[in-house]
């Protein structure tokens, strides 16, 4: 026991403990913009290690009125950053003044907590994506578990930089349709199902636009495993390998 | 007298003789010599003909660029190519060490070389290495039994597959084919398709770039197209060069000199013959 204690300077005699790794995690979030707003998509499962604990998880939701925040990464401290910016939009909202806080105003303040607390080295370990409309204005932005944020029109996390944004740069426009946004979404989605492997076949798109937020039920994609060289790999060569 | 030696047999499985001396080199603080990487986007894909297998063309030595047109599809047999990812010189030496493996075999057997002798060659030399032999290999041709296409790991493991891509541009590639690869592509389409995977190798990777190469194998006849795209033209601020005309800048003095040099003709002795 105090061999293991010993081990994580973290865990110090006064009992304070910053984040060393994550535990339960998020995989990637894709966000783009589209003709209306933007449109967000996540799938739904949490990983403990390499073990799918949680099949079922929300990773995308709306912040006020005109954002919507998707997030990879530690799930608790997900739940955190959702309570911090619960007390934020209930401040906004006591002061009555017709006035609510926009994407560009919530980026900037989820940017500013992330960066703070990796100054402590104590980081939130997530990667998050900000996306919302306000006054036709659509906003689409990033931050990382370091502080590092920037805006552009397509961003995606953790797996999704390396497989979905070269599929992103290639295909999207700036006038997609909704339904044209929702096949460059789940084009990107069935190669991250193939080629990540902590990602499941079951998804959640959501939108959001002037009118308001839209957060579809959970689906899953159909994927194509029919090729005739999975057939029988070893044809023509019998017991090799 | 001379007391020769005696051949002894070679002795079976791995040989540790240097182990210790290595050992002991490095804790005496022996820098091991950096190697060139091809830090590259490789990709394969079966068609309804045969193979084709394209390559970007940056060599990098960390973060530089070694080589700007390097060639990375190598010639195995008439029939096989193989295109190499990770160390330069490891998969230079294990394709040109395989590919004359497999003309002696050619001429042993009286036959046309087959893609898994190829392979098979390549792996028992890499798993005997240990991983050591950084090369990872898409290695692809189309002999009596059909078209084939197997990936080659360091380690020694193979795959067999209808589209396969390696190196670090390898997820860039790999996110175009699962996108759109369908089996029994024509030439065309299999062309446009793989210079698609390249071409998004080479810009959003930053290990590869330059240009693209491609070679198709099909039953009897294959094209190498070296530098088949140019995707990264070089680029100058005027087209139409730099032209100084006189008056541009103000002269301040003229000197001419003349290059014509007097020489002094000496009375000397002629030289000796």
């Amino acid at each position: 026991m105090e061999a293991l204690a010993m081990k994580d300077s973290a865990i110090s005699q006064n009992g304070t403990e910053r984040t060393l790794y994550p535990y339960v995690t998020g995989t990637s979030v894709i966000g783009m913009k589209y003709k209306d707003g933007i449109i967000m998509a996540a799938d739904t499962g949490g990983s403990y290690g390499s073990t799918l604990r949680y099949k079922s998880l929300e990773r995308i939701k709306s912040i006020g009125k005109h954002s919507l925040l998707g997030a990879s990464g530690e799930i608790s401290d997900f739940q955190e950053l959702l309570r911090y910016l619960d007390e934020l939009v209930l401040y906004d909202n006591m002061w009555d003044d017709g006035n609510s806080l926009g994407p560009k105003e919530v980026h900037n303040y989820l940017t500013r907590v992330m960066y703070n607390r990796r100054n402590k080295f104590n980081p939130l370990w997530n990667s998050l994506v900000l996306g919302g409309v306000k006054n036709g204005q659509k906003y689409l932005g990033m931050v990382s578990m370091i502080g590092t944020h920037f805006e552009d029109n397509h961003v995606a996390t953790g797996f999704g930089n390396h497989l979905a944004r070269p599929i992103l740069r290639a295909e999207w426009r700036e006038d997609l349709s909704f339904e044209e946004a929702v096949k460059l979404m789940e084009k990107c989605l069935l190669v991250l199902l193939y080629r990540d492997r902590s990602a499941i076949n079951k998804f959640q798109i959501a939108k959001i636009t002037e009118e308001g937020v839209t957060i579809s039920q959970p689906y899953a994609l159909k994927t194509h495993w029919g090729f005739s060289a999975f057939q029988n790999p070893s044809k023509g060569a019998e017991g090799s390998w | 007298m001379v007391k020769t030696s005696i051949n002894a047999p070679t002795k079976g499985g791995f040989n540790f003789d240097l182990c210790q001396r290595n050992e002991m080199l490095l804790k005496k603080g022996m820098q091991l010599p950096t190697f060139r990487k091809t830090g590259t986007t490789i990709v394969g894909i079966v068609f309804q003909d045969g193979v084709i297998l394209g390559a970007d063309t940056r060599a990098t030595e960390g973060p530089i660029v070694a080589d700007k047109n390097c060639e990375k599809i190598h010639y195995m047999a008439p029939n096989i190519y193989c295109c190499g990812a990770g160390t330069a010189a490891d998969t230079e030496a294990v394709t040109d060490m395989v590919s004359s493996q497999l003309q002696l075999h050619c001429y042993a057997t009286g036959r046309e070389s087959r893609v898994v002798t190829a392979l098979t060659l390549l792996k028992s030399h890499l798993f005997s290495y240990q991983g050591h032999v950084s090369a990872a290999l898409v290695l692809g041709g189309v002999d009596i039994s059909g078209p084939h296409l197997h990936t080659v790991y360091p380690h020694g493991s193979t795959d067999t597959l209808p589209f396969a891509t390696m190196g670090s541009g390898s997820l860039a590639a790999m996110a175009v084919f699962e996108s759109k690869f369908r089996e029994g592509l024509t030439k065309d389409e299999g062309i446009q398709l793989l210079c698609e995977a390249i071409c998004s190798g080479i810009f959003n990777d930053l290990g590869s770039g330059s240009n693209v190469d491609v070679c198709i194998i099909t039953k009897g006849h294959t094209e190498y197209l070296r530098n088949h795209q140019l995707p990264n033209p070089r680029t100058y601020v005027s087209s139409r060069g730099y032209n100084f005309v006189k008056g541009h800048t103000e002269v301040l003095s003229t000197k001419i000199t003349p290059l014509k040099s007097k020489a002094e003709a000496a009375l000397v002795d002629a030289m000796e013959e």
